[in-house]
């Protein structure tokens, strides 16, 4: 049994798992994933996602050095967070600082009024980035219940 | 013994809070340049730039204020703190607390 605490599996849906993202450019690989996403019925069509997404993304990008980026936003209206993983095989730039690739995204959906549980989602999946290796695990995964595993097992490691 | 601690939002306060250390018999304290964790987070660290809101009203420098005091001079002190910073449960003021010291060596007599 785990003990309390955050662990991004609890928000984390085989549904919400995207491998083979083919999208070039920023804005439309984060459509992709809002796309893909209403399709799996993991989310509801809502052009305010997009927009609070760019909004951060416009702050600075969230593309981390290690091939990961965490894109996130704060919704009105989300009784939990939702996180969705994607996967792209030939990375793209997602504007990281000094030109790293980005393989793959972790995207993070919190409640308005719950920044609180943002923020402690954003510092846990930093962490994971940096004590485990799951990224690189997951730009090899071929099946989303292998990156949900991979994501399960790295949350072993760090607790 | 104990050690009073006090983290300092409202730097502007210091002079008086330490001559009104100095007012109620505590003569010595250590005052050290520090930041809050919230100001390194949202300025420093990229990833959490879009949740800077969280940390607004926290001042990002302050001061912290080390002191070895007799316990009994204890609820003079966090009085005497609270008058000149006001409600501490105010964002902007500072946080305050006390540990309980086994051994002290090296203190200056008292004033």
């Amino acid at each position: 049994m785990k003990k309390p605490g955050i662990y991004l599996d609890k928000y984390l849906s085989l549904k919400a798992i995207l491998l083979n993202l083919q999208a070039s450019t920023k804005p439309a690989l984060l459509q992709e994933m809002i796309d893909k996403l209403v399709n799996n019925k993991v989310i509801v069509n809502n052009k305010l996602i997009f927009q609070e997404l760019w909004r951060r993304e416009e702050l600075g990008s969230t593309a981390l050095a290690e091939g990961i980026a965490l894109p996130h936003a704060l919704l009105p209206d989300l009784s939990r967070p939702i996180i969705a993983l994607g996967v792209h095989s030939r990375g793209i730039d997602f504007g990281h600082p000094e030109g790293h690739l980005t393989y793959v995204f972790l995207l993070i959906l919190g409640n308005k009024d719950d920044p609180g549980l943002q923020l402690r989602l954003l510092a846990h999946a930093c962490r994971l980035i940096k004590e485990t290796d799951f990224v690189n695990q997951l730009k090899q995964v071929s099946t989303p219940q292998e990156a949900l595993r991979v994501v399960e097992e790295a949350e072993r490691k760090l607790a | 013994m104990k050690l009073l601690i006090l983290i300092l939002n409202k730097v502007e306060k210091l002079e008086e809070i330490l001559e009104g250390f100095i007012d109620i018999g505590i003569s010595g304290a250590t005052i050290i340049d520090s930041i809050g964790m919230g100001h390194v987070l949202s300025e420093e660290v990229p990833i959490f730039a879009g949740l800077r809101f969280m940390f607004v009203g926290a001042r990002p420098h302050n001061k912290t204020i080390f002191s070895v005091i007799k316990e009994e001079k204890e609820s003079e002190a966090l009085a005497l703190i609270k008058k000149i910073i006001g409600d501490l449960n105010q964002p902007g003021t500072g946080i305050v607390f006390t540990i309980k010291l086994d051994r002290v060596e090296g203190l200056k007599p008292e004033i």
